[in-house]
């Protein structure tokens, strides 16, 4: 069969090879168009500003843009508030990744499993999602209340008084907290995904295993999770991503950082550098070595997880 | 025919009327348009309303005159300076203040409209705009001889306490540092927390921190050791320890309330109004900003900060700023707004203000709040003595200064670092700031 061009008068005729093309393109651009002015005005201009204005000494007012090399960078790595929540960072991805990886891979599986009510647990699972950001972080800005949040309510009520503290002010506490509010949200997409994986391996292998005699523990270590192994390096990836640039749930948690600082990261000291202090030049470096750092620790990630790809 | 002329010279009149009142009072005619009018409250609270009801009268008084108010405290700031140095601006802001030099660029860099001549400007019974004002409050509205800013009211740190409780249990507020430990331990035998604090917020941490630093060392020393370059450590004055141990003591005594360090702000002023604690240094923004909160029954008074006996700063200082408002020179009616803002801070204005919101008045001749008990003595107190910006104006001050002074006493109050480590923490931190300011210059 072979395309027709449609011309005015309703004649047609055939197409050749480059008249296909060209029709194609002139179908295609006016779709990609939009897209891609937003995308180009959205994204890719502030990030060429964004990197530019690094190597300035913008100090936010108006548009004069000193130049300042690399002079910037040298000041955030001499800035111990910067090095403080450049650890806090790392620290936050490491532990949020802890509290959402087993608790999601554990749901995830246990959704595949042949339970009543299945698709109520599914809903329960993934409605933290549905959330806004902000209500999530106030919902457990409240729960952590010291005096009136339920979690130290709780706590009291079973006799557990010296187990209730302010979460939200005590230096050890707070940037876990806060990590465990961002994994309970983001659960909802981890567990979608890790369940979609799950289902996507055909019962024959397990049931093989299981003929074999493998027991459920040897059959999820070695066949389960390798066949899952590509679903869980995109999330590892995502998470990183994700944990990093989180800003949102500090931000409302605990406005100010929290006590000394403890729950200040990267973003909130760009924030506060770019929008209280004026150095915009300062606050846009430090958004260039998150975007490379991201950058960085991604593909690291994507290397070192690389496995031989099992087709199934 | 005749009564047709009648009615044109009638309308003529008029309008000649109304265009040679405002002659009359400023030396040329002021038109109507457009007014966006920036305001620290939000819509519906008697302040909103008070502001809005100059608007009101703006409108009738000049004719084509469309007041919109848009919401500028902290959270809109970004916001609100973004639209500045884009030269979209409000057409009055509170963003300058002469006492602190962190605002100074603003008219370094031309955004704001000088209001010298129209402060100095005589009225028909020879006062001057600028004569409404106490003295006091001159640094705030100038920088370099010039006059940017009109301050509306004025807010001061103050010790808050519950009356009621005071007068039951026959306490009176503390005079010296000594009486402000024995009465907390007379609070605290009573079974209420003596002090309600904050730790969330390390600049509210940071008033304990501040007022003892003052009545210890003195303000000239605090402030250059925070902007000096002399490089002068914590630990060349003595008073800056005995200020940290002073300050630990509450922690130490229990003085403070349970879970300060995770409750924030406006729980921890909740638990005073309720009566769970008796004591309370905050600014005295607190009457008006709790005001929906405050129990019936619930008697505020206030007191100034303790005097330390024997140490080196002006015992009697206050910490405070006067809230100062300017006109953007990108104004887009600006003498439209240079009278708004002559009606803002009017005598008569601030009256209204401080009788039925309980604000402090920069204005003379301004009758004293009396819903707030010692409110008056604090103010007449404040005229003779030396008058500090808050917090040194370091919240606006660059490179984390604010973070680098307050983080490690707010560490030091939880009990993860003694007074000497604070001390040193302030120190390595602060010669931080110094070297990035250095090199950021």
């Amino acid at each position: 069969m072979r395309l027709m061009s449609f011309r005015g008068g309703g004649k047609t005729r055939p197409l050749g090879d480059s008249g296909y093309a060209h029709s194609r393109l002139r179908l295609v651009v006016p779709f990609l168009l939009p897209a891609f002015i937003i995308y180009t005005a959205f994204s890719i201009v502030p990030l060429v500003l964004t990197v530019s204005s690094s190597f300035t000494n913008w100090q936010g007012a108006g548009m004069n843009r000193p130049f300042y090399g690399l002079r910037n960078y040298g000041l955030i790595f001499m800035d111990p508030q910067f090095l403080h929540a450049l650890k806090n960072t790392l620290i936050f991805a490491v532990v949020g990744g802890v509290m959402v990886f087993p608790p999601s891979l554990f749901i995830g599986w246990a959704l595949t499993q042949n339970i009543r009510f299945k698709a109520f647990y599914r809903y329960i699972a993934i409605a933290p999602l549905m959330m806004s950001v902000v209500v999530v972080a106030l919902l457990w800005k409240f729960l952590y209340n010291p005096v009136f949040g339920p979690i130290n309510s709780l706590l009291r009520l079973i006799g557990l008084r010296a187990l209730a503290l302010p979460w939200l002010g005590d230096t050890r506490t707070t940037l876990p907290a806060i990590a465990l509010a961002t994994a309970w949200q983001q659960s909802g997409m981890w567990i979608l995904l890790i369940s979609a994986g799950l289902q996507r391996i055909p019962p024959d292998i397990r049931e093989a295993a299981r003929v074999d005699g493998a027991s459920e523990w040897r059959t999820f270590w070695n066949i389960t999770m390798p066949l899952l192994w590509g679903v869980l390096r995109l999330l590892l990836i995502l998470w990183i991503i994700v944990s990093l640039q989180v800003f949102a749930q500090v931000y409302v948690m605990v406005p100010h950082g929290g006590v000394a600082a403890s729950a200040e990261v990267v973003t909130t000291l760009m924030y506060n550098r770019a929008f209280q202090s004026n150095q915009l030049g300062i606050a846009t470096s430090m958004a260039t070595f998150l975007l490379v750092a991201i950058f960085v620790l991604s593909l690291l990630t994507n290397w070192f997880t690389k496995r031989q790809v099992i087709e199934f | 025919m005749r009564q047709r002329i009648v009615r044109v010279a009638l309308v003529m009149a008029m309008v000649l009327l109304v265009g040679l009142v405002p002659l009359c009072g400023q030396g040329k005619a002021i038109k109507g348009g457009p007014l966006e009018v920036g305001v620290l409250w939000e819509e519906g609270s008697p302040w909103y309303d008070l502001v809005k009801g100059i608007g009101d009268q703006m409108t009738k008084d000049y004719p084509g005159t469309q007041v919109t108010y848009t919401f500028n405290n902290t959270a809109a700031r970004p916001a609100i300076e973004t639209r500045m140095k884009a030269g979209n601006p409000l057409d009055v802001d509170f963003i300058f203040d002469g006492m602190d030099a962190n605002t100074y660029s603003w008219i370094d860099q031309g955004y704001l409209l000088d209001l010298t001549s129209a402060m100095n400007q005589k009225r028909a019974d020879g006062t001057t705009w600028k004569s409404d004002f106490n003295p006091l409050f001159l640094p705030s509205m100038t920088y370099k001889g010039k006059i940017y800013a009109a301050p509306q009211q004025v807010y001061t740190w103050l010790l808050h306490y519950n009356k009621k409780m005071f007068d039951d249990w026959g306490l009176t507020p503390p005079k010296t540092w000594d009486d402000m430990l024995k009465l907390c331990a007379a609070i605290k035998a009573k079974g209420v927390a003596p002090i309600a604090v904050t730790g969330q917020v390390n600049f509210y941490v940071g008033m304990w921190w501040d007022s003892l630093v003052q009545r210890y060392v003195g303000s000239e020393k605090a402030m250059e050791y925070l902007y000096g370059t002399k490089g002068m450590k914590l630990s060349d004055d003595p008073g800056f320890l005995k200020a940290a141990q002073a300050m630990m003591k509450l922690v130490d005594l229990g003085y403070l309330i349970d879970g300060w360090q995770g409750t924030d702000f406006t729980t921890a002023q909740v638990y005073f109004f309720q009566g769970k604690a008796a004591m309370m240094l905050m600014g005295s923004w607190l009457m008006t900003e709790m005001k929906d909160s405050i129990p019936d029954g619930f008697q505020l008074a206030v007191a100034p900060f303790p005097a330390v006996s024997g140490a080196n700063g002006r015992q009697d200082a206050i910490f405070g700023r006067a809230l100062s408002w300017s006109v953007p020179a990108k104004s887009k009616n600006p003498d439209l707004a240079v009278e708004f803002l002559r009606r803002f801070t009017s005598k008569s204005i601030s009256q209204t203000a401080s009788t039925q919101l309980g604000s402090m008045s920069p204005n003379m001749g301004v009758t004293p709040p009396t819903g707030i008990t010692g409110a008056d003595m604090v103010l007449k107190n404040a005229q003779k003595s030396e008058f500090i910006f808050y917090n040194w104006a370091l919240a606006t001050a660059k490179f984390g200064a604010m973070a680098a002074w307050y983080d490690p006493i707010v560490e030091m109050w939880t009990g993860k670092l003694t007074p000497q480590q604070a001390l040193a923490k302030v120190d390595a931190n602060m010669t931080s700031v110094r070297a990035q300011r250095k090199a950021g210059m």
